[in-house]
Protein backbone atom coordinates (compact mmCIF):
# COMPACT_ATOMS: atom_id res chain seq x y z
CA UNK A 1 0.00 0.00 0.00
CA UNK A 2 1.05 3.78 -0.07
CA UNK A 3 3.71 4.97 2.06
CA UNK A 4 4.44 8.35 3.33
CA UNK A 5 8.17 8.61 4.21
CA UNK A 6 9.76 10.95 6.04
CA UNK A 7 12.42 11.62 8.51
CA UNK A 8 12.60 12.12 12.30
CA UNK A 9 14.79 13.88 13.86
CA UNK A 10 15.93 14.02 17.42
CA UNK A 11 16.83 17.61 18.38
CA UNK A 12 18.58 16.08 21.89
CA UNK A 13 21.23 14.07 19.48
CA UNK A 14 22.18 16.76 17.14
CA UNK A 15 25.28 18.42 17.46
CA UNK A 16 25.60 20.34 14.44
CA UNK A 17 28.43 18.49 13.01
CA UNK A 18 26.83 18.88 9.23
CA UNK A 19 27.73 15.02 8.58
CA UNK A 20 24.42 15.12 6.90
CA UNK A 21 24.79 17.96 4.98
CA UNK A 22 28.15 16.70 3.41
CA UNK A 23 27.02 13.51 2.73
CA UNK A 24 24.40 14.58 0.96
CA UNK A 25 26.96 17.15 -1.28
CA UNK A 26 28.68 13.55 -1.76
CA UNK A 27 25.79 11.30 -2.90
CA UNK A 28 24.42 13.63 -4.74
CA UNK A 29 27.34 15.54 -6.37
CA UNK A 30 25.20 18.81 -5.88
CA UNK A 31 27.40 22.56 -6.47
CA UNK A 32 28.73 24.25 -4.31
CA UNK A 33 26.33 26.78 -3.54
CA UNK A 34 23.15 24.01 -3.98
CA UNK A 35 22.63 23.20 -0.10
CA UNK A 36 19.57 20.47 -0.44
CA UNK A 37 20.14 19.70 3.60
CA UNK A 38 21.20 22.81 5.58
CA UNK A 39 22.23 22.24 9.13
CA UNK A 40 20.94 25.36 11.06
CA UNK A 41 21.55 26.64 15.10
CA UNK A 42 17.93 27.87 16.21
CA UNK A 43 17.15 30.66 18.57
CA UNK A 44 16.51 27.83 21.15
CA UNK A 45 19.68 26.60 21.35
CA UNK A 46 19.40 23.88 19.50
CA UNK A 47 20.22 22.13 15.77
CA UNK A 48 17.94 21.25 12.89
CA UNK A 49 18.80 19.48 9.79
CA UNK A 50 15.96 20.44 7.57
CA UNK A 51 15.75 19.41 3.77
CA UNK A 52 12.45 18.80 1.28
CA UNK A 53 10.20 17.32 3.30
CA UNK A 54 8.34 15.51 1.44
CA UNK A 55 4.98 17.39 2.46
CA UNK A 56 1.48 15.73 2.03
CA UNK A 57 0.41 18.77 0.60
CA UNK A 58 3.40 20.36 -1.10
CA UNK A 59 2.69 23.90 -2.29
CA UNK A 60 5.56 23.59 -5.06
CA UNK A 61 3.68 21.27 -6.47
CA UNK A 62 0.68 23.30 -6.40
CA UNK A 63 2.39 26.91 -7.76
CA UNK A 64 4.43 25.09 -10.66
CA UNK A 65 3.14 25.93 -14.03
CA UNK A 66 5.25 23.26 -15.71
CA UNK A 67 3.95 20.76 -13.68
CA UNK A 68 7.38 19.72 -12.70
CA UNK A 69 6.86 17.70 -9.55
CA UNK A 70 5.48 14.71 -8.79
CA UNK A 71 4.83 12.53 -6.03
CA UNK A 72 5.73 8.91 -5.80
CA UNK A 73 3.39 6.38 -4.26
CA UNK A 74 6.02 5.86 -1.30
CA UNK A 75 5.80 9.68 -0.35
CA UNK A 76 8.80 10.94 -1.97
CA UNK A 77 8.46 13.96 -3.97
CA UNK A 78 10.64 14.63 -7.06
CA UNK A 79 11.38 17.30 -9.57
CA UNK A 80 11.71 16.75 -13.32
CA UNK A 81 14.51 18.76 -14.11
CA UNK A 82 13.40 18.31 -17.99
CA UNK A 83 10.21 20.33 -17.41
CA UNK A 84 11.55 22.87 -14.69
CA UNK A 85 12.00 26.52 -16.29
CA UNK A 86 13.52 27.54 -13.77
CA UNK A 87 10.44 30.07 -13.00
CA UNK A 88 11.73 29.88 -9.19
CA UNK A 89 7.88 30.48 -7.85
CA UNK A 90 8.55 26.70 -6.00
CA UNK A 91 11.06 28.83 -3.94
CA UNK A 92 8.37 31.39 -2.79
CA UNK A 93 6.08 28.97 -2.15
CA UNK A 94 8.02 26.45 0.10
CA UNK A 95 8.06 27.29 3.82
CA UNK A 96 11.37 25.22 4.25
CA UNK A 97 13.39 26.95 1.07
CA UNK A 98 13.65 23.39 0.14
CA UNK A 99 14.21 23.61 -3.66
CA UNK A 100 17.25 25.17 -4.99
CA UNK A 101 18.01 27.24 -7.70
CA UNK A 102 21.01 26.56 -9.54
CA UNK A 103 21.86 29.69 -11.40
CA UNK A 104 24.51 27.07 -13.64
CA UNK A 105 21.69 24.86 -15.14
CA UNK A 106 19.28 27.82 -14.76
CA UNK A 107 16.90 24.89 -13.01
CA UNK A 108 15.69 24.47 -9.80
CA UNK A 109 16.61 20.82 -7.60
CA UNK A 110 16.29 19.28 -4.52
CA UNK A 111 16.21 16.40 -1.66
CA UNK A 112 15.10 13.46 -3.45
CA UNK A 113 15.53 11.11 -0.38
CA UNK A 114 17.86 9.23 -2.02
CA UNK A 115 15.29 7.16 -4.00
CA UNK A 116 18.02 5.41 -5.77
CA UNK A 117 19.71 3.96 -2.86
CA UNK A 118 16.26 3.64 -1.12
CA UNK A 119 15.26 1.57 -3.99
CA UNK A 120 18.44 -0.57 -3.24
CA UNK A 121 17.34 -1.21 0.05
CA UNK A 122 19.83 1.31 1.89
CA UNK A 123 18.84 4.31 3.90
CA UNK A 124 19.33 8.12 2.73
CA UNK A 125 23.15 9.02 2.75
CA UNK A 126 22.14 12.02 5.58
CA UNK A 127 20.72 9.44 7.60
CA UNK A 128 22.99 6.56 7.05
CA UNK A 129 25.86 9.71 7.93
CA UNK A 130 24.33 11.00 10.94
CA UNK A 131 26.80 10.53 13.37
CA UNK A 132 24.56 10.41 16.57
CA UNK A 133 21.89 8.74 15.35
CA UNK A 134 19.82 11.78 15.12
CA UNK A 135 18.10 11.68 11.77
CA UNK A 136 16.04 8.97 11.02
CA UNK A 137 13.80 8.09 7.81
CA UNK A 138 10.38 6.57 8.91
CA UNK A 139 7.03 6.02 7.15
CA UNK A 140 4.49 8.29 8.67
CA UNK A 141 1.73 6.23 7.57
CA UNK A 142 2.63 3.96 10.19
CA UNK A 143 4.84 5.45 12.61
CA UNK A 144 2.93 6.34 16.27
CA UNK A 145 5.15 7.83 19.08
CA UNK A 146 3.53 9.86 21.50
CA UNK A 147 7.13 11.45 22.33
CA UNK A 148 7.21 12.59 18.70
CA UNK A 149 6.39 16.47 17.67
CA UNK A 150 4.89 17.61 14.60
CA UNK A 151 7.34 20.90 14.87
CA UNK A 152 9.97 22.60 17.10
CA UNK A 153 10.59 26.16 17.81
CA UNK A 154 12.20 27.76 14.82
CA UNK A 155 11.22 25.38 12.21
CA UNK A 156 8.60 26.74 9.86
CA UNK A 157 5.12 26.64 10.14
CA UNK A 158 3.52 23.66 9.31
CA UNK A 159 -0.05 24.30 8.50
CA UNK A 160 -1.11 23.73 5.44
CA UNK A 161 1.79 21.90 3.92
CA UNK A 162 2.00 19.17 6.56
CA UNK A 163 5.46 18.03 6.19
CA UNK A 164 6.60 14.54 6.76
CA UNK A 165 8.94 15.00 9.19
CA UNK A 166 8.69 14.29 12.86
CA UNK A 167 10.75 15.82 15.74
CA UNK A 168 11.67 14.60 19.24
CA UNK A 169 11.89 17.83 21.06
CA UNK A 170 15.21 18.76 23.78
CA UNK A 171 14.41 17.60 27.15
CA UNK A 172 15.33 19.14 30.26
CA UNK A 173 18.82 18.14 31.12
CA UNK A 174 19.15 16.76 34.50
CA UNK A 175 22.01 17.89 37.10
CA UNK A 176 23.31 15.24 39.23
CA UNK A 177 25.74 17.28 41.34
CA UNK A 178 24.70 20.77 41.16
CA UNK A 179 21.51 21.64 43.76
CA UNK B 1 -14.39 -47.50 -32.08
CA UNK B 2 -14.85 -45.71 -36.06
CA UNK B 3 -17.76 -43.68 -35.01
CA UNK B 4 -17.02 -40.13 -35.30
CA UNK B 5 -18.14 -37.65 -32.84
CA UNK B 6 -20.74 -34.91 -33.48
CA UNK B 7 -20.79 -31.50 -32.54
CA UNK B 8 -23.81 -29.51 -33.32
CA UNK B 9 -23.61 -26.53 -35.19
CA UNK B 10 -25.65 -24.44 -32.83
CA UNK B 11 -23.07 -25.09 -30.22
CA UNK B 12 -19.96 -24.51 -32.58
CA UNK B 13 -21.45 -21.12 -33.63
CA UNK B 14 -22.69 -20.16 -30.06
CA UNK B 15 -18.44 -20.85 -28.85
CA UNK B 16 -17.53 -18.69 -31.82
CA UNK B 17 -18.86 -15.75 -30.05
CA UNK B 18 -17.69 -16.23 -26.46
CA UNK B 19 -14.89 -13.98 -26.80
CA UNK B 20 -17.07 -11.33 -28.49
CA UNK B 21 -18.51 -10.47 -25.63
CA UNK B 22 -22.26 -10.71 -23.75
CA UNK B 23 -24.20 -8.43 -26.18
CA UNK B 24 -22.55 -10.76 -29.07
CA UNK B 25 -23.40 -14.38 -27.33
CA UNK B 26 -26.82 -13.10 -26.61
CA UNK B 27 -27.65 -12.13 -30.15
CA UNK B 28 -26.22 -15.23 -31.36
CA UNK B 29 -28.55 -17.11 -29.10
CA UNK B 30 -31.52 -15.21 -30.47
CA UNK B 31 -30.93 -15.73 -33.84
CA UNK B 32 -30.08 -19.36 -33.35
CA UNK B 33 -33.03 -19.93 -31.21
CA UNK B 34 -35.44 -17.04 -32.76
CA UNK B 35 -36.65 -16.42 -29.59
CA UNK B 36 -36.18 -13.22 -27.19
CA UNK B 37 -33.17 -13.84 -24.75
CA UNK B 38 -32.48 -12.13 -21.14
CA UNK B 39 -29.67 -12.30 -19.12
CA UNK B 40 -29.09 -10.90 -15.63
CA UNK B 41 -26.85 -10.32 -12.55
CA UNK B 42 -27.66 -12.12 -9.71
CA UNK B 43 -29.98 -9.34 -8.56
CA UNK B 44 -32.13 -9.54 -11.67
CA UNK B 45 -30.40 -6.30 -13.56
CA UNK B 46 -30.43 -6.64 -17.13
CA UNK B 47 -27.11 -7.24 -18.49
CA UNK B 48 -28.09 -8.12 -21.99
CA UNK B 49 -31.22 -8.40 -23.88
CA UNK B 50 -31.78 -9.38 -27.62
CA UNK B 51 -35.45 -10.03 -29.32
CA UNK B 52 -35.11 -11.88 -33.10
CA UNK B 53 -37.82 -8.84 -34.41
CA UNK B 54 -36.34 -6.12 -32.24
CA UNK B 55 -39.89 -5.33 -30.64
CA UNK B 56 -39.44 -7.16 -27.28
CA UNK B 57 -36.72 -5.46 -25.99
CA UNK B 58 -37.15 -5.81 -22.01
CA UNK B 59 -35.92 -2.33 -20.17
CA UNK B 60 -36.70 -3.03 -16.43
CA UNK B 61 -38.05 -5.63 -14.81
CA UNK B 62 -40.78 -5.14 -11.90
CA UNK B 63 -40.88 -8.39 -10.48
CA UNK B 64 -39.68 -11.76 -11.13
CA UNK B 65 -41.49 -15.45 -10.17
CA UNK B 66 -40.23 -18.24 -9.99
CA UNK B 67 -42.94 -21.45 -11.01
CA UNK B 68 -41.59 -25.14 -11.21
CA UNK B 69 -38.59 -26.50 -12.24
CA UNK B 70 -37.56 -28.53 -15.45
CA UNK B 71 -37.09 -32.15 -14.50
CA UNK B 72 -33.37 -33.52 -14.59
CA UNK B 73 -32.07 -29.67 -15.65
CA UNK B 74 -31.30 -26.80 -13.23
CA UNK B 75 -33.27 -24.71 -15.23
CA UNK B 76 -36.82 -23.19 -14.13
CA UNK B 77 -40.09 -21.98 -14.91
CA UNK B 78 -40.40 -18.55 -14.96
CA UNK B 79 -42.53 -15.48 -14.74
CA UNK B 80 -41.18 -12.31 -15.65
CA UNK B 81 -43.69 -8.52 -14.90
CA UNK B 82 -42.13 -5.63 -16.85
CA UNK B 83 -43.72 -2.50 -17.22
CA UNK B 84 -45.87 -3.42 -20.18
CA UNK B 85 -46.14 -6.94 -20.01
CA UNK B 86 -46.04 -10.47 -18.18
CA UNK B 87 -43.77 -12.46 -19.85
CA UNK B 88 -43.70 -16.48 -18.92
CA UNK B 89 -39.79 -18.18 -19.92
CA UNK B 90 -37.62 -20.82 -18.79
CA UNK B 91 -34.24 -19.75 -16.91
CA UNK B 92 -31.07 -20.76 -16.69
CA UNK B 93 -28.69 -19.74 -13.21
CA UNK B 94 -25.49 -18.90 -14.34
CA UNK B 95 -22.65 -20.13 -11.90
CA UNK B 96 -19.40 -20.74 -11.27
CA UNK B 97 -17.84 -22.60 -8.32
CA UNK B 98 -21.50 -22.46 -6.38
CA UNK B 99 -21.85 -18.43 -6.97
CA UNK B 100 -24.72 -17.46 -8.48
CA UNK B 101 -23.31 -15.48 -11.02
CA UNK B 102 -26.66 -14.17 -13.09
CA UNK B 103 -29.55 -15.83 -14.83
CA UNK B 104 -30.02 -16.87 -18.22
CA UNK B 105 -33.92 -16.69 -19.48
CA UNK B 106 -35.82 -17.42 -23.28
CA UNK B 107 -39.18 -16.82 -24.05
CA UNK B 108 -40.84 -19.77 -25.85
CA UNK B 109 -43.95 -18.97 -27.58
CA UNK B 110 -47.24 -20.65 -25.92
CA UNK B 111 -47.31 -23.02 -27.74
CA UNK B 112 -43.79 -24.41 -27.73
CA UNK B 113 -42.69 -27.32 -25.12
CA UNK B 114 -40.43 -25.60 -22.69
CA UNK B 115 -38.68 -28.85 -22.06
CA UNK B 116 -36.14 -29.26 -24.88
CA UNK B 117 -34.77 -25.90 -24.65
CA UNK B 118 -33.17 -26.91 -21.43
CA UNK B 119 -29.64 -28.50 -22.52
CA UNK B 120 -29.23 -25.76 -24.72
CA UNK B 121 -30.01 -23.44 -22.02
CA UNK B 122 -27.64 -25.04 -19.70
CA UNK B 123 -24.74 -24.85 -21.85
CA UNK B 124 -25.53 -21.24 -23.30
CA UNK B 125 -25.47 -20.88 -19.40
CA UNK B 126 -21.87 -22.12 -18.65
CA UNK B 127 -20.85 -19.86 -21.61
CA UNK B 128 -22.18 -16.83 -20.14
CA UNK B 129 -20.26 -17.81 -16.61
CA UNK B 130 -16.91 -17.62 -18.14
CA UNK B 131 -17.82 -14.00 -19.36
CA UNK B 132 -19.02 -13.08 -16.34
CA UNK B 133 -16.23 -14.59 -14.61
CA UNK B 134 -13.82 -12.96 -16.85
CA UNK B 135 -15.43 -9.42 -16.19
CA UNK B 136 -15.65 -9.70 -12.20
CA UNK B 137 -11.98 -11.15 -12.41
CA UNK B 138 -11.14 -8.16 -14.36
CA UNK B 139 -13.61 -5.78 -11.89
CA UNK B 140 -11.29 -7.14 -9.03
CA UNK B 141 -8.09 -6.57 -10.79
CA UNK B 142 -9.09 -3.06 -12.00
CA UNK B 143 -10.14 -2.42 -8.12
CA UNK B 144 -6.37 -3.06 -7.71
CA UNK B 145 -5.33 -0.25 -9.69
CA UNK B 146 -7.94 2.13 -9.10
CA UNK B 147 -6.10 3.82 -5.80
CA UNK B 148 -2.63 3.86 -7.47
CA UNK B 149 -4.67 5.51 -10.56
CA UNK B 150 -6.16 7.82 -8.16
CA UNK B 151 -2.86 8.53 -6.31
CA UNK B 152 -0.84 9.90 -9.73
CA UNK B 153 -3.94 11.93 -10.61
CA UNK B 154 -4.28 13.77 -7.46
CA UNK B 155 -0.75 14.27 -7.34
CA UNK B 156 -0.42 15.16 -10.84
CA UNK B 157 2.04 11.90 -11.83
CA UNK B 158 -0.01 11.47 -15.07
CA UNK B 159 1.37 14.62 -17.40
CA UNK B 160 -0.69 13.16 -20.84
CA UNK B 161 -4.24 13.97 -20.25
CA UNK B 162 -4.96 11.38 -23.29
CA UNK B 163 -3.43 8.67 -20.75
CA UNK B 164 -5.76 10.16 -18.25
CA UNK B 165 -9.16 9.48 -20.42
CA UNK B 166 -7.44 5.93 -21.13
CA UNK B 167 -7.40 5.20 -17.71
CA UNK B 168 -10.63 6.52 -17.20
CA UNK B 169 -12.44 4.67 -19.40
CA UNK B 170 -11.23 1.43 -17.14
CA UNK B 171 -13.71 2.39 -14.24
CA UNK B 172 -15.83 4.11 -17.37
CA UNK B 173 -14.93 8.05 -15.63
CA UNK B 174 -15.13 10.52 -17.71
CA UNK B 175 -12.54 13.04 -17.30
CA UNK B 176 -13.80 15.17 -20.24
CA UNK B 177 -15.80 17.25 -18.42
CA UNK B 178 -13.99 20.01 -16.27
CA UNK B 179 -13.64 18.44 -12.85
CA UNK B 180 -13.67 19.93 -9.49
CA UNK B 181 -11.80 18.32 -6.13
CA UNK B 182 -13.23 18.22 -2.79
CA UNK B 183 -11.72 17.07 0.35
CA UNK B 184 -13.78 15.96 3.48
CA UNK B 185 -11.23 15.08 6.04
CA UNK B 186 -11.52 14.34 10.20
CA UNK B 187 -9.94 16.69 12.80
CA UNK B 188 -7.81 14.98 15.24
CA UNK B 189 -7.46 11.66 13.56
CA UNK B 190 -5.67 8.66 14.87
CA UNK B 191 -4.70 5.56 13.38
CA UNK B 192 -6.63 3.89 15.41
CA UNK B 193 -9.31 1.58 13.95
CA UNK B 194 -12.61 3.09 15.17
CA UNK B 195 -11.42 6.48 13.47
CA UNK B 196 -10.58 4.05 10.51
CA UNK B 197 -14.11 3.00 10.52
CA UNK B 198 -15.40 6.42 10.58
CA UNK B 199 -13.62 7.50 7.66
CA UNK B 200 -14.84 4.06 6.19
CA UNK B 201 -18.52 5.40 6.93
CA UNK B 202 -17.53 8.84 5.66
CA UNK B 203 -16.51 7.54 2.24
CA UNK B 204 -19.90 5.31 2.67
CA UNK B 205 -22.65 8.49 3.21
CA UNK B 206 -20.44 10.36 0.40
CA UNK B 207 -20.57 7.79 -2.25
CA UNK B 208 -24.29 7.39 -1.56
CA UNK B 209 -24.59 11.25 -1.45
CA UNK B 210 -23.43 10.72 -5.09
CA UNK B 211 -25.10 8.34 -6.45
CA UNK B 212 -28.46 10.24 -5.13
CA UNK B 213 -27.71 12.85 -7.64
CA UNK B 214 -26.84 10.46 -10.63
CA UNK B 215 -23.41 11.03 -10.49
CA UNK B 216 -20.48 8.04 -10.93
CA UNK B 217 -18.48 8.32 -7.82
CA UNK B 218 -14.93 9.34 -8.33
CA UNK B 219 -13.73 9.09 -4.54
CA UNK B 220 -10.41 8.30 -2.92
CA UNK B 221 -9.53 7.40 1.19
CA UNK B 222 -6.12 9.40 2.47
CA UNK B 223 -5.81 8.36 6.07
CA UNK B 224 -8.10 11.37 7.54
CA UNK B 225 -9.48 12.44 4.20
CA UNK B 226 -11.79 11.60 1.78
CA UNK B 227 -11.19 12.98 -1.82
CA UNK B 228 -14.05 13.46 -4.29
CA UNK B 229 -13.76 14.21 -7.95
CA UNK B 230 -16.80 15.95 -9.03
CA UNK B 231 -17.38 16.56 -12.93
CA UNK B 232 -19.33 19.56 -13.92
CA UNK B 233 -21.93 18.54 -16.48
CA UNK B 234 -21.74 21.48 -19.70
CA UNK B 235 -25.45 22.67 -18.82
CA UNK B 236 -24.59 23.36 -15.32
CA UNK B 237 -21.74 25.57 -15.26
CA UNK B 238 -23.81 27.90 -13.60
CA UNK B 239 -25.64 25.50 -11.11
CA UNK B 240 -21.83 24.09 -10.17
CA UNK B 241 -21.09 25.97 -7.48
CA UNK B 242 -24.17 25.89 -5.80
CA UNK B 243 -24.36 21.77 -6.10
CA UNK B 244 -20.83 21.72 -4.45
CA UNK B 245 -22.04 23.57 -1.37
CA UNK B 246 -25.79 21.24 -1.38
CA UNK B 247 -23.69 18.54 -1.54
CA UNK B 248 -20.68 19.39 0.90
CA UNK B 249 -23.62 20.68 3.70
CA UNK B 250 -25.65 17.28 2.89
CA UNK B 251 -22.75 15.22 4.28
CA UNK B 252 -21.19 17.06 6.40
CA UNK B 253 -24.61 17.28 7.98
CA UNK B 254 -24.78 13.40 7.77
CA UNK B 255 -21.65 13.22 9.38
CA UNK B 256 -22.53 15.27 12.68
CA UNK B 257 -25.65 13.60 13.20
CA UNK B 258 -23.87 10.08 13.17
CA UNK B 259 -20.81 11.30 15.56
CA UNK B 260 -21.85 14.62 16.78
CA UNK B 261 -18.50 14.32 19.23
CA UNK B 262 -16.32 14.38 16.43
CA UNK B 263 -15.48 17.55 13.86
CA UNK B 264 -15.83 17.25 10.08
CA UNK B 265 -14.59 19.71 7.90
CA UNK B 266 -14.09 20.19 4.11
CA UNK B 267 -12.48 22.36 0.99
CA UNK B 268 -12.95 22.53 -2.15
CA UNK B 269 -10.36 23.55 -5.13
CA UNK B 270 -10.99 24.83 -8.43
CA UNK B 271 -12.43 23.51 -11.40
CA UNK B 272 -10.02 22.75 -14.23
CA UNK B 273 -11.22 22.16 -17.79
CA UNK B 274 -8.17 19.97 -18.06
CA UNK B 275 -7.45 16.45 -16.03
CA UNK B 276 -4.19 16.85 -15.57
CA UNK B 277 -4.15 20.20 -13.76
CA UNK B 278 -6.59 17.91 -11.23
CA UNK B 279 -3.87 18.05 -8.68
CA UNK B 280 -3.82 21.81 -8.56
CA UNK B 281 -7.70 21.38 -7.28
CA UNK B 282 -6.70 19.22 -5.08
CA UNK B 283 -3.85 20.72 -3.24
CA UNK B 284 -6.11 23.97 -2.98
CA UNK B 285 -9.09 22.22 -1.65
CA UNK B 286 -6.49 21.01 1.17
CA UNK B 287 -5.29 24.98 1.52
CA UNK B 288 -9.46 25.66 1.50
CA UNK B 289 -9.69 23.16 4.05
CA UNK B 290 -7.62 23.93 6.49
CA UNK B 291 -7.90 27.60 6.19
CA UNK B 292 -11.59 26.82 6.62
CA UNK B 293 -10.67 25.37 9.87
CA UNK B 294 -8.67 28.63 11.04
CA UNK B 295 -11.20 31.40 10.21
CA UNK B 296 -14.74 29.21 10.43
CA UNK B 297 -15.53 28.98 7.51
CA UNK B 298 -18.23 25.65 6.98
CA UNK B 299 -18.07 25.16 3.22
CA UNK B 300 -14.68 26.71 2.18
CA UNK B 301 -13.97 26.99 -1.35
CA UNK B 302 -10.68 28.14 -2.51
CA UNK B 303 -12.08 30.49 -4.90
CA UNK B 304 -13.63 32.74 -2.07
CA UNK B 305 -10.65 32.73 0.24
CA UNK B 306 -9.24 36.34 -1.10
CA UNK B 307 -6.79 37.95 0.44
CA UNK B 308 -5.92 35.18 3.48
CA UNK B 309 -4.27 32.84 0.01
CA UNK B 310 -1.33 35.20 -0.09
CA UNK B 311 -1.25 35.86 3.42
CA UNK B 312 -1.12 32.10 4.55
CA UNK B 313 2.33 31.68 3.11
CA UNK B 314 4.07 35.14 3.03
CA UNK B 315 7.32 35.32 5.38
CA UNK B 316 6.21 35.01 8.65
CA UNK B 317 8.74 37.42 9.88
CA UNK B 318 7.73 39.89 7.19
CA UNK B 319 3.62 39.59 7.91
CA UNK B 320 4.59 40.15 12.48
CA UNK B 321 6.88 43.26 10.70
CA UNK B 322 3.30 44.60 9.11
CA UNK B 323 1.19 43.99 11.71
CA UNK B 324 3.34 45.16 14.16
CA UNK B 325 3.52 48.85 12.01
CA UNK B 326 0.36 48.65 11.98
CA UNK B 327 -1.52 47.90 14.80
CA UNK B 328 1.30 47.63 17.43
CA UNK B 329 0.46 51.12 18.72
CA UNK B 330 -2.79 49.35 19.80
CA UNK B 331 -1.93 46.57 20.96
CA UNK B 332 0.52 48.24 23.53
CA UNK B 333 -2.40 50.61 24.87
CA UNK B 334 -4.37 47.10 25.30
CA UNK B 335 -1.87 45.79 27.89
CA UNK B 336 -0.69 48.70 29.46
CA UNK B 337 -4.05 50.07 30.21
CA UNK B 338 -5.98 47.34 30.68
CA UNK B 339 -8.58 47.79 27.86
CA UNK B 340 -9.86 46.10 25.08
CA UNK B 341 -9.90 48.33 22.25
CA UNK B 342 -8.26 45.72 19.52
CA UNK B 343 -11.73 43.56 20.66
CA UNK B 344 -13.58 46.88 19.32
CA UNK B 345 -11.59 47.46 15.99
CA UNK B 346 -11.92 43.44 15.21
CA UNK B 347 -15.75 43.77 15.56
CA UNK B 348 -15.70 46.73 13.32
CA UNK B 349 -13.67 44.96 10.64
CA UNK B 350 -16.03 42.07 10.81
CA UNK B 351 -18.69 44.14 10.65
CA UNK B 352 -17.52 45.75 7.43
CA UNK B 353 -17.03 49.18 9.34
CA UNK B 354 -20.45 49.21 9.82
CA UNK B 355 -21.07 51.66 13.06
CA UNK B 356 -24.29 50.58 13.61
CA UNK B 357 -23.65 46.95 12.83
CA UNK B 358 -20.51 46.75 14.87
CA UNK B 359 -22.76 48.38 17.69
CA UNK B 360 -25.13 45.79 17.85
CA UNK B 361 -22.83 43.00 17.94
CA UNK B 362 -20.87 44.13 20.40
CA UNK B 363 -23.68 45.54 22.60
CA UNK B 364 -22.05 48.77 23.08
CA UNK B 365 -24.13 51.95 22.59
CA UNK B 366 -23.51 53.86 19.47
CA UNK B 367 -21.85 56.94 21.14
CA UNK B 368 -19.87 54.52 23.19
CA UNK B 369 -18.29 53.07 19.96
CA UNK B 370 -17.79 56.24 18.48
CA UNK B 371 -15.27 57.57 21.57
CA UNK B 372 -13.48 54.14 20.94
CA UNK B 373 -12.93 54.10 17.60
CA UNK B 374 -11.87 57.95 18.52
CA UNK B 375 -9.58 56.87 20.78
CA UNK B 376 -8.24 54.03 18.53
CA UNK B 377 -7.66 56.89 15.96
CA UNK B 378 -5.71 59.03 18.32
CA UNK B 379 -3.65 55.67 19.15
CA UNK B 380 -2.99 54.94 15.70
CA UNK B 381 -2.64 57.94 14.05
CA UNK B 382 -5.13 58.04 11.47
CA UNK B 383 -8.13 58.73 10.22
CA UNK B 384 -10.54 54.77 9.93
CA UNK B 385 -12.75 56.49 7.24
CA UNK B 386 -9.65 56.73 4.57
CA UNK B 387 -9.81 53.29 2.23
CA UNK B 388 -6.46 52.36 2.46
CA UNK B 389 -6.08 52.66 6.17
CA UNK B 390 -9.01 50.38 6.36
CA UNK B 391 -7.44 47.76 4.11
CA UNK B 392 -4.58 48.02 5.72
CA UNK B 393 -6.19 47.11 9.20
CA UNK B 394 -8.11 44.79 7.40
CA UNK B 395 -4.85 42.57 6.51
CA UNK B 396 -3.18 42.67 9.50
CA UNK B 397 -6.59 41.45 11.52
CA UNK B 398 -6.42 38.73 8.90
CA UNK B 399 -2.94 37.93 9.62
CA UNK B 400 -3.66 37.67 13.31
CA UNK B 401 -6.86 35.34 12.24
CA UNK B 402 -4.69 33.02 10.61
CA UNK B 403 -3.02 32.39 13.91
CA UNK B 404 0.29 34.22 12.28
CA UNK B 405 1.24 36.30 15.25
Amino acid sequence: MFKQLGYSFNADDCIGCKACEIACKNENQTPAHVRWRKVTKTSGDFFLSVSCNHCDNPECFRVCPERAFTKRQDGIVEIDENRCTGCQLCVTACPYSAPQFDPETQKMSKCQMCYPRQDAGLPPACVEACTTGALNHVDLNKFSDLEATRTLPGFPNIKITSPSIVFYPVKPRKRYFIK
Amino acid sequence: MNKSIIIPDMVQELLSTTTEGLPKLTNKLCTLLSLPVLITDPHYQILASSSPSGDLVIKTILAIQQLEQIESTPALKYQITTIDSELCGVGSPITHENNTLGYLFIFPKDNQPTESYAPLLEFAASLVAIQLYRKLEMRQEKMKFKEAFLFDLLYGNIKQKEEIYEYGRVWDWDFHQPQTSLVFAMTDFNHVLTDKQMINTLLYIIERALLDISIKPVTMKRQNQVIVILPMKAEQSKKHRADIETFSKNVINQLKSLYPEEIFSCGIGQTYESPVDLFRSYQEAKVALDLGEILGIAIPFFTDLGVERILYKHDLQELREYYEATLGELVLYDETNNVQLMETLEGLVTNQFDMTATSQALFLHRNTLRYRLKKIEEILDLKLDDLNNKLNITAAIKIKQLRKI
